[in-house]
């Protein structure tokens, strides 16, 4: 929920506990895409030692929590079934909770968005092929529908959460071109 | 008992298409419902479906409770009429059973999200069974036979299965997560060739198809070695179960050489006769289909 912000401390201390088996035998690295192909030195395997080694203290840079795909390939090939994934989607989320996710939010800012105002991340409609193949031209929720999700959205923290990313990372409503 | 096996073979079963498909892709809209018609289900799917927000959700942006409220809305679309759902796509997929999961697991979430659902009239179901379609392709093949229009033959196919089905709950794959084949057979059983390549399990490059929050220059670099491999292969088209990956190859820039791709369902679809463009709207890929050429 916003309001309240995520301690990024406390989410480390939880999943140093779930990082605790590794091994580090490095066979998700040899499978990690972003590993494989990044030239900013990004390595799943030193994520997971570091986040392993955090609980005494935060390390200086999270900031290759990022680089991740969350294409789950490490968990895949992992003896210990290790859900890092699951991990770099906690850390994620505390860390943009402390304004720590600029680039990132630049990505996602109009799927926020859109959710918001249309309940669908992605909200363009090709009118003309839509209507040749007999679809229903508008695609989108019914008004009655979009009423009551966006209650819904206000309840969740939905609403106000998207409006403390906003005030973090700046950037208006935008509209979808 | 596999769970794509307990679908009742007829009737009623519900469709999810998901943001992208319904955006851009209007033939995998129309294909998916058309093609599970010719096979004998009453496919429907309803324009209340919202989004799983499962992009948002691995990006740190939103909260497992909004992805549970958001699979419990959409459940409930499904619940009078199926207790199934056929997922078009891979990341709405995994996203529902992300959610299931937490609302499983975590009895003080459930009770609150179902009772913030209830207060806006809506009903989630728990007990239902969430799959992709390219599943129920697979399970019905011999009908897709039966009814097949058009042979795949000569055409050689690089299939790619999406991580967020493949990888994310590999305890639900069809056939053996650590190989992923089922696609390959059905392929090969319609008349083409689905060729082998070294990079068939690496990601499509993702992050550039629809936010871009990744690092774009390492995304680029995994979509190059993706199509590379499948061009050494000698691979005339790319077949996808993830308008997300659909994305990712159909936008890719040209310095990349991209080759031609297809959703399963519209595959299905064009195998079973569809207009490939009265019907799937083919002609708006960005790079041509050979399908369109062998007519």
């Amino acid at each position: 929920m916003a309001g309240k912000k995520l301690n990024v401390q406390k989410e480390l201390t939880e999943l140093a506990g779930l990082a605790e088996k590794c091994l580090q035998c490095g066979l998700c690295s040899s499978i990690c895409p972003p590993t494989r192909f990044s030239e900013k030195g990004f390595n799943v395997r030193r994520l997971s030692m570091k986040i392993l080694r955090a609980k005494a203290g935060r390390p200086a840079s999270l900031g290759e929590i990022w680089s991740c795909f969350v294409c789950f390939d490490c968990l895949k090939l992992c003896p210990h079934s290790i859900n890092l994934p699951e991990a770099v989607v906690r850390l994620r989320r505390s860390l943009a909770h402390h304004g720590e996710a600029g680039e990132a939010y630049k990505g996602v800012q109009l799927c926020l968005e859109n959710m918001l105002r249309y309940g669908r991340m992605v909200s363009v409609a090709k009118t003309d092929v839509r209507k040749r193949l007999g679809l229903r031209v508008q695609p989108s929720l019914p008004e009655e529908a979009l009423k009551r999700l966006r209650l819904l959205m206000e309840k969740l923290g939905f609403t106000e959460e998207a409006e403390m990313w906003r005030s973090l990372y700046g950037g208006g409503r935008s509209e979808e071109g | 008992m596999k769970r794509v096996e307990e679908i009742p073979k007829e009737g009623p079963l519900y469709v999810h298409l998901g943001c992208l498909s319904r955006a851009m892709y209007p033939g995998i809209e129309y294909s998916s419902l058309k093609t599970l018609e010719m096979l004998g289900f009453k496919p429907f799917s309803s324009y209340e479906e919202v989004c799983c927000t499962g992009l948002l959700y691995l990006s740190g942006f939103t909260s497992l409770e909004s992805l549970a409220a958001f699979a419990g809305w959409n459940t409930s679309l499904a619940s009078a009429h199926s207790k199934h759902i056929a997922s078009a796509c891979d990341t709405c997929y995994s996203a529902y059973l992300e959610a299931l999961r937490a609302v499983r697991e975590d009895s003080q979430l459930r009770v609150k999200v179902e009772k913030l659902l209830g207060a806006r009239g809506v009903k989630p179901v728990r007990d239902v069974q969430v799959h992709h379609i390219a599943e129920i392709y697979s399970r019905d093949k011999d009908r897709i036979i039966e009814r097949q229009q058009r042979s795949l033959e000569g055409l050689k196919v690089a299939v790619h299965h999406g991580c967020h089905y493949a990888k994310s709950f590999p305890e639900k794959v069809l056939g053996k997560p650590e190989n992923v084949r089922f696609l390959k057979e059905l392929v090969g059983l319609l008349g083409g060739e689905a060729v082998e390549y070294a990079e068939e399990n690496l990601c499509c490059g993702s992050c550039l198809s629809v936010s871009g929050y990744c690092d774009r220059e390492t995304s680029l670099r995994v979509t190059e070695a993706k199509l590379s491999s499948m061009r050494e292969a000698g691979a005339e088209l790319i077949l996808v179960t993830c308008p997300g990956c659909l994305t990712t190859f159909n936008e890719a820039p040209e310095e990349l050489k991209p080759l031609p791709v297809l959703h399963v369902s519209e595959l299905v679809g064009y195998v079973l006769g569809l207009d490939p463009i009265g019907e799937l709207a083919l002609e708006d890929r960005k790079v041509r289909l050979p399908l369109l050429v062998k007519g």
